[in-house]
């Protein structure tokens, strides 16, 4: 198991490695000028070099991705051409916002998606199955901005029944004292019930468009897996047993089912961290999909490497785990 | 007994399935209609949608943003019937409808601040929080070019227009407590200078600042600039104490000055969170003092998505939502709570074209352009109706416009003619514009479609921001075609010619025309060294014509600022001679 995680840690590296050069050649080849937008465009000509200067943009290629790299190992990301903040700084105070709307969004396709995808199996053929199966499709095939729009539309707009955006109310309330940065946490460890309740709030509608497509996904991937499952012979030797019907779901077949979900959680985290650019451009949600987007917009390329290598380490990470985790949910699986 | 019921019953053939499809697809239809319904409360739109008691105190403040302004100079412009102008209104200053109780107002912005130093911040988020915070010598008076005492109480020009001398207000306090004085003021100037960032650029004629004595400054010019006064109200003045103190390895404050607010304005910087919002509350030691009608806090919440922000202004939990395409404004136009606001605009829209290369270094080629433009079209289509047919590169009632100038008209017969003469056929040019401004995609495509009816082939290369900057600046590079949205925020006419046309702007922002003409540059010099404004404006006039003849670009477009404002807001007056949006914090207020 120990070597397994070494090797993937190995890759994961060599996988930085090569990430941080292709973007570094692509923003080279992307005719831009940071210098001038760091200065706005009413500054003196003398201004703009100077400022070229500063950001060693007048040193050679190959010397200033040498001098990214040697940073990035110091663990300096370098700073931002728009806000001038440090981009690790910016990354590490906009990424728990970020995880708490994935990770909520994913018990959101998690809890949802199993349960449709159980009952659907168990009620196979019937109205409720069909029902399910239009909602998987529709969820699979709805943009999730497109949906974000609308929720926004019409649960904030209409009927005024969620907040349009942010994390919490613009007045009267304060964030939670910073101890992760997800305010759901942070607001239980803290005991402020104020902060909990409406941070959660804040979250149902993001989470929602983010999670409708995990919902489908992993609907109908339980769904054919209990399928398949209910078919073999220890389910008939379970009811034969005189189980009854649900400690026959639940305690066999079920378990049986959710290997592959588990490799649908990790993949969809890949999604969800994608997908945040868009939902939390809608909802105004600081996080590190705003940022990377305001990068991309002001071709703000230390901060757009350091996002980037953000979501790429983060995703590779969760994948691991997930690994990890088959190893303990299947007893079959061992690593060598 | 142990229920030996399997779960799996009941199958449901095709028709009871479709029949449940098409009921969950009817009602889900029927629910998005109900959220994308137009036109909400049928309330029929009227001046005084709000409900709110008349405002129409006459104002004694020159205040010209009538929507149908057709008096005066403004004449030449004809505008079409507007589809917006009929029920927007133009709150006056001087508004007598009671104040509501919460006096907090909020803004949406795009995007944060990039700077909120005084010596840094240049664009319209930025000095959101910068003319909040910070005051200069003098000011514009609201919606016109007329300049009033500010932290000055008087001033005088030397008659060779290049020394301005300031007589500075007593007893005015920085937020940080200390005095206002001539060696704040001096040192504020020498600061912006000294950090060379983009206000830097405004202050290029100015030689030397002085503290002649506590209370008088004199501001000594590198040449003659009979409109400098307009660059004054641009300088904000920052307290030397807070800068001096929180010196960072020289860095004169900046670090710090990124993070607080030391100037002398009405309100201070008490949060800014990147990405999120920024607030200011009031300055309890203001100069002017809190009598009558105020704001106490300003936030200001970053809120990208057009959509979202002009939800926020429909259900009351934003005052002001700027930056919203002519669509946008034309659906909130009529729903409760909302004023749309036309005001004059002195912005004017153009086409460049690259002098510098072949086909369009003919002027006859570069006149067929301008002829094969339906500038009635844009004006009609994509404006709305709110706007002037152009005349040139200045805009009505700015200083110096001369009404005498006739309007650009499509002559597409005109336009072929002229190709011809000029021996060109079958062209193929590139034309780029930035890719997320829907103006300039607009223009950019409408001259396309003419330009086919003449034989010309227009390619599109929508770009962003920075890589046009980069493209344009390289002579090499530069596109034949550009797109510019040229708002003046001077009321220097010098500058805002020279910007355009001028010869030490060849290829930096915004000639990108690579356009010089030495008999309108002397035009040009020797108007900004003439005090006497009728005598400078004639010279203006006659730069202007040599400059329409030559014609370097299309000018497409002088359209009018059209803003969605709460109803709640009042004494709110659109500023032609800043940045975009930039409100009187000070003025304005809510009312119940």
């Amino acid at each position: 198991m120990a070597v397994f995680v070494i090797r993937r840690f190995a890759i994961l590296l060599g996988l930085i490695l090569a990430m941080i050069i292709a973007l570094f050649v692509l923003s080279h080849l992307i005719p831009s000028d940071p210098a001038r937008v760091a200065v706005g465009p009413e500054a003196t000509q003398q201004a703009v070099d100077a400022m070229r200067h500063k950001m060693g943009l007048d040193k050679p290629v190959i010397v200033q991705l040498g001098i990214y790299l040697r940073n990035t190992i110091r663990l300096d990301l370098g700073t931002s051409i728009y806000d001038g903040q440090p981009v690790l700084g910016s990354i590490l105070k906009y990424a728990p916002a970020s995880f708490e709307l994935a990770i909520v969004s994913m018990f959101m396709s998690v809890a949802l998606g199993l349960a449709l995808g159980i009952y659907s199996a168990a009620y196979q053929g019937t109205l409720f199955d069909g029902t399910s199966r239009l909602v998987a499709i529709a969820g699979r095939a709805i943009a999730p901005f497109w949906l974000a729009i609308l929720l926004q539309v019409v649960f904030y707009g209409r009927l005024r029944w969620f907040p349009s955006g942010t994390r919490l109310d613009l007045s009267g309330i304060d964030e939670p004292k910073r101890i992760t940065g997800m305010y759901l946490v942070d607001s239980l460890l803290t005991g402020n019930w104020h902060a909990f309740a409406n941070s959660a709030y804040h979250l149902v509608l993001p989470a929602f468009a983010l999670g409708l497509g995990g919902i489908a996904e992993i609907s109908r991937m339980t769904r054919a897996t209990m399928l398949i499952e209910l078919r073999r012979e220890y389910t008939r030797t379970a009811r034969a047993k005189g189980l009854s019907e649900s400690t026959t779901l639940f305690r066999h077949v079920v378990r049986n089912a959710i290997n592959p979900v588990v490799t649908i959680i990790g993949i969809r985290f890949g999604y969800l961290l994608a997908g945040t650019v868009l939902i939390e451009s809608i909802f105004r949600w600081p996080g590190i999909g705003r940022y990377s987007l305001l990068a991309i917009q002001n071709l703000d390329f230390p901060a757009i490497m350091g996002a980037t290598l953000f979501v790429t380490v983060a995703f590779a990470i969760v994948n691991l785990l997930v690994d990890i985790l088959y190893g303990f949910l299947d007893p079959r699986i061992r690593y060598a | 007994m142990a229920s030996r019921v399997r779960w799996s019953v009941g199958r449901v053939n095709r028709r009871q399935f479709l029949r449940a499809a098409a009921a969950l697809g009817a009602s889900t239809a029927a629910l998005s209609l109900a959220a994308c319904g137009g036109g909400g409360t049928a309330s029929t739109p009227t001046i005084s949608g709000s409900g709110q008691a008349a405002t129409k105190a006459p104002s004694p403040v020159v205040v010209t943003t009538q929507a149908s302004a057709s008096s005066g100079p403004s004449a030449s412009g004809a505008t079409t019937p507007t589809t917006l102008a009929s029920s927007a209104i133009t709150p006056t200053a001087g508004s007598n409808a009671p104040a509501a109780k919460n006096q907090v107002v909020i803004y949406t912005d795009q995007a944060s601040p990039r700077s909120i130093d005084p010596a840094n911040a240049l664009e319209s988020n930025s000095l959101h929080v910068v003319r909040a915070a910070y005051e200069g010598l003098v000011a514009n008076i609201t919606g016109t070019t007329e300049i009033q005492p500010r932290l000055a109480t008087g001033w005088k020009v030397s008659d060779d227009a290049q020394s301005y001398t300031f007589t500075l207000r007593q007893g005015v306090k920085f937020h940080d407590g200390t005095t206002m004085d001539a060696t704040a003021v001096k040192k504020s100037y020498d600061r912006v200078k000294q950090m060379n960032l983009g206000p830097a650029a405004l202050l290029d004629s100015v030689d030397q600042v002085k503290a002649i004595d506590d209370r008088t400054v004199q501001i000594v010019l590198k040449r003659p600039h009979a409109y400098f006064m307009s660059y004054v109200t641009k300088i904000g003045i920052v307290s030397p104490a807070a800068w001096e103190q929180h010196d960072k390895g020289g860095d004169l404050g900046a670090a710090w000055l990124e993070a607080n607010t030391a100037g002398t304005g009405p309100f201070r910087l008490t949060e800014l969170k990147r990405n999120e919002s920024t607030t200011l509350e009031r300055f309890d030691g203001y100069w002017r003092g809190w009598e009558g009608n105020h704001l106490t806090k300003i936030q200001i919440p970053v809120v990208p998505e057009t959509t979202t922000r002009a939800q926020m202004l429909q259900s009351g939990d934003a005052h002001f939502t700027p930056q919203l395409s002519a669509e946008d404004v034309q659906r909130l136009q009529g729903k409760p709570g909302i004023n749309v606001m036309i005001s004059k605009n002195f912005e004017i829209d153009i086409i460049t074209m690259n002098v510098s290369k072949p086909p369009l270094n003919d002027v006859r080629v570069r006149k067929a352009m301008q002829y094969a433009f339906d500038y009635q079209g844009y004006l009609d289509k994509v404006l709305l109706g709110n706007g002037n047919l152009p005349t040139g590169p200045i805009a009505p009632d700015y200083p110096s416009f001369n009404p005498a100038l006739p309007p650009f008209k499509q002559d597409l017969e005109k336009a072929k003619q002229l190709l011809a003469t000029a021996g060109v056929s079958n062209l193929s040019l590139d034309a780029n514009y930035v890719n997320t401004l829907v103006g300039e995609q607009q223009s950019a495509s409408i001259l396309q479609s003419s330009l086919k009816q003449i034989g010309v082939t227009l390619n599109l290369k929508p770009l962003p921001w920075a890589t046009m900057f980069k493209i344009m600046g390289s002579p090499d590079d530069a596109m034949p075609m550009s797109n510019l949205l040229m708002s003046t925020f001077t009321a220097d006419p010098t500058f805002t010619l020279n910007q355009n046309y001028g010869a030490t702007f060849v290829g930096k922002p915004y000639n990108w025309s690579y356009y010089s003409n030495d008999a309108a540059q002397k035009l040009i010099d020797q108007a900004t060294g003439t005090l006497d404004k009728q005598k400078s404006y004639q010279l203006l006039q006659q730069a202007q014509q040599l400059i329409i003849d030559d014609a370097p670009a299309i000018f497409y477009a002088n359209p009018k600022a059209v803003e969605a404002v709460s109803s709640k807001v009042q004494n709110y007056v659109w500023d032609p001679v800043d940045y975009y949006w930039q409100v009187d914090w000070y003025n304005i207020y809510l009312s119940q």
